[in-house]
């Protein structure tokens, strides 16, 4: 494969930062997944069993991913990190948090330019049997915060999940539909 | 018949089954669709084959004057 013309407009130094949405499943759930590589792709294009997710709305400028590679020796290695604030430590977001702990998981972030980005499956390095490399979903890694102590202070928690993989994060180009009216399900397929 | 609606990508599901969505076969599109926990797949009744109409039967050309020529 070679590279010959990536075209840059000037809207691609427009586009919005930051994550908007923060969506987050048990690898588990995932029954079967399908990879996206044709030229110009780099995607997970539909994930079968989740079907739900626990959604959390993000204040703007409190939620990012971000990621890093390095190589050492062989090939190049990637950490991505998702990290978002959560508002109020309140019994039902303490009772989301808390059910994260310990757990593999998918996280889908949907940033302010519209995009949803998927960490915890990978194509990369996967065993032959499985469906999404079950050694490199994302994990909850830190949580920080709590009450504050003036009357000014945040109260509220950020929350920080990590995941490794062989490859850059995957945009996720698969239903990804939120709830209209803010109570109701969101949607993933 | 079984017709997806995904029409690229390399497809990994719990159980061993793999394939491209372009090149599945529809014993991959039935298993996908028997798992049941998606809408990948659609079945689509096979249209019932159309009946051949049968030969319509020979008209006797003897004419009536003929007939009549007889008589």
């Amino acid at each position: 494969m070679s590279i010959e013309h990536l075209s840059i407009a000037a809207a691609d130094y427009e586009v919005r930062g930051g994550l908007q949405y923060v969506a987050i499943t048990t690898f588990d759930d995932a029954t079967g997944v399908t990879f996206n590589n044709a030229a110009g792709q780099h995607a997970v294009s539909a994930i079968a069993g989740v079907g739900s997710a626990v959604l959390f709305d993000l204040q703007e400028g409190t939620g990012s991913l971000s990621t890093s590679g390095s190589k050492d020796g062989g090939t190049i290695l990637f950490e991505h990190t998702v990290s978002f604030y959560v508002p109020n430590c309140s019994t039902a977001h303490l009772s989301a948090i808390e059910s994260l702990r310990n757990e593999n998981l998918i996280v889908w972030g949907q940033s302010y330019a519209g995009k949803v980005y998927i960490i915890g499956v990978s194509e990369a390095y996967k065993l032959e049997d499985d469906i999404s490399n079950q050694q490199m979903f994302a994990t909850f890694s830190s949580v920080e915060g709590g009450t504050g102590s003036a009357l000014g202070d945040d109260n509220g928690l950020t929350v920080t999940l990590t995941a490794q993989s062989g490859e850059l994060p995957r945009e996720f180009t698969g239903t990804f539909t939120l709830p209209t009216d803010g109570a109701g399900a969101m949607t993933i397929s | 018949m079984y017709k997806s609606r995904i029409k690229e990508g390399r497809a990994f599901f719990k159980g061993g089954l793999k394939f491209n969505w372009s090149e599945a076969t529809q014993e991959q599109l039935k298993a996908v669709y028997d798992m049941g926990d998606n809408d990948y797949v659609e079945k689509v009744e096979d249209a019932a084959p159309k009946k051949k109409a049968e030969p319509k039967a020979k008209k006797s050309k003897v004419s009536s004057s003929k007939l009549a020529d007889k008589e």
